[in-house]
Formats: C-alpha cells, structure tokens, sequence
C-alpha cells in the first residue's frame, strides 16, 4: 500500500541546511496500523507529511498502491490524497466558521458528487463517530474529544484507504484520548483502513500492529 | 462548492461586511461615472436639431443701454439684418435670443392643456430656419401672416408637442398657460403654428429637454424684449476678412451699438470642452477611487489569505489542487461582488422607476448598469489575481504548520 525507499528529506535556507529525514526504507502493507514514535523534531511528521503527499522527498521515492508518485502532477497528488487519504491531527484542524457537517463534507467539496449525497456521506460519518446529535454545532461549541471526532468524521467521510494521524490524542485528556483511539482501531479492525499514526504515547502505540522509531531523522527500529 | 462558500461568507460576516460595504460604494461611485460617460455619448450621438458649421454669432449691443437688451430699437435690428445681407457671401441672417452654445437660457413653464411642462425656449425672428436649418416636422414656422392674430405664435419642438398633447399634430393648438392663481396676470396667448425636430441649443451635451420658439420680429412693431443675437449663414470658407468687413459694415449702419463676432464652431468648442470638465473630472475622480479601491481589496484579500493559511493547507490536504484554491479565492470574491451588485443594482434601477432622473434613455441606463457590473466584477477579480496565486501556491506542509 505505502512504499518509502532511500527517502531523505532536507530543508534548505540561505545559510542552514537541515536533514530532517535519511535513509528511510519503509513499507506498509494494506490493513496494517504502524505506530510512529521518536522523540520531539526528530522527523515523524515530516514522515507522515511524505507518506501523505503533503511534501516531496529531496532523494528517494515514494509510491503509493504501487504508483510512484513523484511525476504526477499537482492535480493528480491532490486528487490521489483526496481519494486515498484522510488526514487527523494533532490540533483538529476544523475551520471554526463552519459548522460541524459542513467541516466533514469538505474532502467531499473536491470529488464530483451531488451535493444531497455529500449531506448524507458526512452525516453518516458523524454518526459513525457518535456526533449525529452535533451536526448543526459549531467547532468552539465541542470539547476538545468531540472536535477530535469531528476530524475522523473528516477524514473518513471519503472512505480512504489510508488513514494518517498526526498525535491525534496529544491534545486530549487519557479518557477522550481512548475513545478517540478506539474510532482509530475499529476503522483498522472493521473496514480494512490502513493506518499510519506518529505519537509519544507509548500505551497508544501498543494499539498498533508494529511501532517504527525514528532519531535524528533516520530510522532506528522496526 | 457555491453553497458552501456562501455558508462561509455568512458565517465571517463581520469580515464580509467590510469588503462588502466597500464594493457597495464602489459599485455607486462607478455606476455614476459610466452613466454619465454613457449619457453623454448617447447624447453626442442624437441629432442637434440644427446645423452650426458656416454659422456666425453677432452679438448685438447699444451702446446707450446698461443690460444686454436695453436701448435696442426695432428699426436699428431690421436695418442691421440688411446690411449683412448685402453680402454676397452671406447666405442668410436672422435674430434669436439666446442662440445655440451660448452660456444663456430662459425656461418657462405652466400648465398647458392639463399638463403640467417646463420649457427652455428661445425668441426667434420669421428668418431662423434658413440660417440655422431647422427641420419643420409639422406646420410652418412663423411668419408676417401672423401678426393680426392677437396671439403669439410659437414653434414647438417634438418631444414638447408629445409631452404636452401626446402627439406631434398639434398645429393650431392653443398653447396659453392656464391661470394658476386668480389675482395673478392673465397669460400671454400662445398659439402653436409648427413643430420643429428635437432642438439642443446647448449642443452635443444637452439631454433631449422640451423646447419652444417665440416669435419677435423686429420689423413687426414694438415688443418688450427684442432679439440681440443676429446668427448669420455664411458661405463655406469664409474666414477672418469676411468677419472684418462685416463689423466695419455693422459699426458703419449703427454708429451707436457695439458687435461680438464668433463663429459658433468656436462657441461649440469652447461649450463642449466646459461641459466635459465635470465629465472628465468625474472619470478622473472615478478611476482614483476605482485604483484605490483595487489596492484596498488586493490588502484586505492578502491579510485574508494570511489569515486562512491553515485552512488553505487544510483544504491542500483534504485534496484541493492549487487550481482549486485559486479558484476558491476570486469565487469568494465573486460572491462579495454579485452581493454588493444586487443590493446597489436595486438602489440604482430605483432612479428610472421612480423617475427620479429625466432624460436618461431606458437603453443607456441598462448599458450603464452592464458596464458597471462587469467594470467591479473586473476590477474586484483582478485585485484578487494576486493573493489568489499566493493562496495557490502555499506549500500544503507548510501551511498546516503556519502559526
């Protein structure tokens, strides 16, 4: 599903150059659920980053579903992320000015879609993360657990395959921060997503099939 | 998508309400600049209603008398006429007061048949026609046959006989004001003899206004106030010399009056070149605000785009391509301006259905609104180009990451 071979990621200045990523061999298969763990700025999320196709790798390449993906072209990234993958962070990400449902029917925004079947997508995956009663609420309106549900909501509502999650309960207390990680294991477990999710937690990182560590920005174990 | 930015506008309507009341103002001050560019090209289209080239103006003064008109007497006008036309390059020449592109009008008003009309309207002698070559569309114009008949005979133009009567066959219709008051004099008696083409005595510039003249012959006996311009038909190519010997011939005749010669294509100029000044200041003024206006809305959309990084990385990453963001940023703008030119198109459209403006034809009004419109949604597009390619082309990594 998710292939990285001889990545390296550097961020150049004027005067700095910064290896944040080298020599990153990884594979993940579909279904699998891979736990990132290191310590702070050591590169996990520039990994995710990579894997999601937010960023480019300076060296080495990335290939997802067995694609590489570095010659496609940015309509053709967006819609692969759009379709393959959903993003939760750490921070939730919800646009405060929308409402709830309108928050989760914004990866649909980009598909070709009417807009009563995108109503119905997002309110289902509200439902699914028990939030059906919230739709009509605003982001400030939630608390920290419930936004995170939100951004499940989001990331799920286009069925994706891959799901990336950036600390998703760094943010939340260990009672929000399970239920939120239960919604991440049953998407695992029930429909087959394959997930890739950084975190410092170690009792989080347990929930995963296996745990990649990173240092310095090269990967230590596997 | 439409719906879904319409639910952001609404729900950043205090940020909204300041582009939109910007685009509002915008939308009034250019609507006034191109309905008044456009109303004066529709006017300079229109016919005048008279011929000016190979026209001189001869202002007619007696020496002996304090304002313009006083101390003129009949028998000296008639036998001014005469000596210029003697000429062999004179044409024709007759009196009327005042005379086109002259900064002078005289407006008359009443009740007339149960309407109620303004007029601007001017003395003429029976001899105008020839030198101006006015168009008779109905009747005749004025003449010795009408000096027994107790009335003063008067030449309407076609928009007054319409307004008035509702048609333009109006010759023979009595044409007194009604007696508003009981104490007040009775009205002159006026009787309509002919209809002449629409008449703009202040040229190109001059919205179509309802128009009469009034008989005063000179050579017809006394009369309150006599005609002080002689326009004089002139053959083409007459020049400087002509004009000379024609003031030594005029000051010759009448030793006790003074004369103005212009050629009333030099009057027209010099009208029209003052009637563009508001025009043209107006443009200027206009296109300031609209330049402003530009930078203004580019600044706030920059700040709004800086605003929304985050989410710009957000939608980046739920997978808007660069394209999809651009467009997101003119439509949103877009949205601002179709909101700003409904609520001002509906203030506007206000002017002609109250009839709040006369003289502005439906057509110029409904061009007017067009270009406006297209003007602000152009102007606001083009202004919001430039944080649109910004927003486009923000790193979606690193715009998640802005704080």
């Amino acid at each position: 599903m998710i292939r990285l071979a001889g990545v390296e990621k550097v961020y150049r200045t004027d005067r700095i150059e910064t290896v944040a990523l080298s020599q990153i061999d990884l594979e993940v298969a579909a279904g699998d659920f891979v736990a990132v763990m290191g310590p702070s700025g050591c590169g996990k999320s520039t990994l995710l980053n990579l894997i999601g196709l937010l960023d480019a790798p300076t060296k080495g390449t990335v290939e997802l579903a067995g694609k590489p993906v570095a010659s496609y072209r940015d309509r053709d990234v967006s819609r692969l992320r759009n379709e393959t993958i959903g993003f939760v962070f750490q921070t939730f990400h919800l646009i405060p000015d929308l409402r709830v449902l309108d928050n989760v029917e914004l990866p649909l925004l980009y598909r070709k879609m009417s807009g009563a079947e995108r109503r119905a997508r997002a309110t289902r995956a509200l439902e699914r993360v028990g939030l059906a009663s919230r739709l009509q609420h605003f982001p400030s309106q939630l608390s920290g657990g419930q936004q995170q549900r939100v951004a499940i909501a989001r990331a799920i509502a286009g069925e994706p395959r891959i799901l990336l999650a950036d600390e998703p309960t760094g943010n939340l207390d260990s009672q929000m921060g399970d239920e939120v990680m239960g919604l991440i294991e049953d998407l695992n477990q029930k429909d087959g997503v394959t997930v890739v999710m950084v975190t410092h937690d170690p009792r989080q990182a347990e929930k995963a099939h296996r745990t990649i560590r990173i240092f310095d920005g090269r990967q230590v174990a596997c | 998508m439409i719906f879904h930015l319409l639910r952001l506008v609404w729900h950043r309507k205090r940020q909204s309400a300041l582009l939109l009341a910007e685009l509002f103002a915008s939308f009034l001050v250019l609507f006034a600049v191109v309905l008044g560019g456009v109303v004066a090209g529709d006017n300079w289209r229109r016919p005048l209603g008279f011929e000016w080239e190979d026209v001189w103006f001869v202002g007619v003064r007696a020496s002996s008398g304090d304002r313009p008109d006083e101390g003129l007497a009949g028998r000296d006008l008639v036998a001014l006429r005469e000596a210029v036309r003697e000429f062999p390059e004179v044409r024709s020449a007759a009196y009327v007061d005042p005379a086109p592109y002259q900064h002078s009008q005289w407006m008359d008003g009443g009740r007339i048949a149960g309407r109620r009309v303004m007029w601007r309207m001017a003395r003429a002698d029976d001899g105008l026609p020839a030198v101006l070559g006015l168009k008779l569309v109905a009747g005749r114009w004025f003449s010795r046959e009408d000096d027994p008949a107790g009335t003063t005979p008067m030449v309407v133009s076609e928009s007054f006989a319409r307004h008035v009567f509702g048609t333009t066959d109006v010759v023979g219709r009595d044409a007194t004001s009604e007696q508003e008051r009981e104490d007040a004099a009775p009205p002159a008696k006026r009787r309509i003899v002919g209809v002449i083409a629409d008449f703009r005595q202040d040229g190109e510039l001059m919205g179509p206004e309802h128009y009469a003249f009034q008989r005063a012959e000179p050579a017809s006996g006394e009369m309150r106030r006599l005609p002080r311009v002689l326009l004089v038909r002139v053959a083409p190519g007459s020049g400087v010399a002509l004009e000379e010997r024609l003031l030594r011939r005029l000051e010759r005749e009448r030793p006790g009056y003074t004369f103005q010669i212009e050629p009333l294509a030099q009057m027209r100029s010099s009208r029209n070149a003052t009637g563009l000044i508001p025009l043209a200041t107006g443009g200027v003024v206009g296109l300031f605000l609209m330049v402003m206006v530009a930078l203004g809305l580019s600044g706030v959309l920059w700040q709004n785009v800086t605003q929304r990084t985050r989410e710009i990385g957000l939608r980046r990453a739920h997978g808007a391509a660069a394209a999809d963001v651009f467009r997101q940023v003119l439509a949103e703008v877009a949205l601002l301006v179709t909101l700003a030119v409904a609520a001002g198109a509906l203030l506007v459209v206000q002017i002609p259905l109250q009839d709040l403006v006369t003289g502005i034809r439906p057509g110029a009004f409904a061009a007017s609104l067009a270009l406006t419109v297209f003007g602000l949604y152009g102007l606001a597009l083009a202004s919001a180009a430039y944080p649109a390619r910004l927003a486009a082309s923000l790193e979606p990594a690193e715009a998640l990451r802005y704080e």
